[in-house]
């Protein structure tokens, strides 16, 4: 290794430093990226591990945590970021894509889930798969066709929306039928 | 550039840009372990654009203006 390409190497190195020290400072600092209720850098660790929002493929990188094990779990939905985020105590354990429907409040899990749903609205008939019940008549479910049409796979950009759901990709949705009876779930 | 700079310093450069995206594919992998910033794409190409601005222009006013 030549000088030249020595110092080269170095101002090269400081830059990107700097740069890396510049995004997670700013990032960091601003509270807009990230919720209250749980560390930050368990947050920053679980959107490290998001995925592109697909329909038909889990948010996050590596499988899913066991909600039955899991102590002072919580479901925090910000529609805003359109992510749900699934707690315990006060640790980020896994961020899932959602499509938002649910006016804020504070809901519990009932319990109750199954394969099949379908929503009419209007003349607009929506079905969608792997639903669980949450509140009085609040679902988490993975939408599959609008009007007869299936939803595309890139789900976020054209949603099929129906009121007072959560719409989650299909292994999320499939996921969370195993939230336990009396789970709150809270809507920003 | 090829009149201006020197063909060793060209060579280091396009080296040094190299080293510069291997770090930043090291560091895409290291914030799996650790709670860092994920690097965008922008980001990415931004830090590149400084170093291939700020580096020619050092060399620039060490051979020309000093």
């Amino acid at each position: 290794m030549n000088r030249e390409f020595k110092h080269l190497c170095q101002i090269a190195g400081v830059i990107l430093l700097l740069v890396v020290l510049f995004i997670n400072a700013r990032c960091y600092l601003d509270s807009s990226h990230f919720i209250s209720e749980a560390r930050r850098t368990s947050q920053v660790y679980n959107t490290n591990l998001l995925s592109r929002a697909r329909l038909y493929k889990a948010s996050e990188h590596r499988s899913y945590p066991n909600l039955k094990k899991q102590a002072d779990l919580r479901l925090i939905a910000e529609p805003g970021m359109q992510k749900v985020f699934v707690l315990s105590k006060h640790k980020v354990i896994y961020i899932m894509h959602a499509q938002i429907n649910v006016q804020p409040g504070r809901f519990t899990s009932q319990g109750k889930y199954g394969q099949q749903l379908f929503h009419v609205q209007g003349q607009h008939t929506v079905s969608a798969k792997n639903w669980a019940e949450f509140g009085h008549h609040y679902y988490f479910e993975s939408p599959v066709s609008k009007d007869q049409h299936p939803v595309s796979n890139k789900w976020l950009t054209k949603p099929a929306k129906v009121a007072n759901t959560i719409q989650l990709s299909a292994p999320d949705a499939k996921w969370v039928q195993s939230l336990p009876k009396g789970t709150t779930i809270i809507i920003r | 550039m090829f009149n201006i700079f020197p063909k060793s310093f060209i060579k280091n450069l396009v080296l040094c840009n190299c080293g510069l995206i291997i770090a930043m594919i090291a560091y895409d992998l290291l914030i799996l372990l650790v709670p860092l910033i994920r690097i965008t794409f922008l980001t990415a190409i931004i830090t590149l654009l400084i170093v291939n601005i700020v580096i020619p222009g050092l060399k620039y006013i060490h051979l020309h203006l000093s």
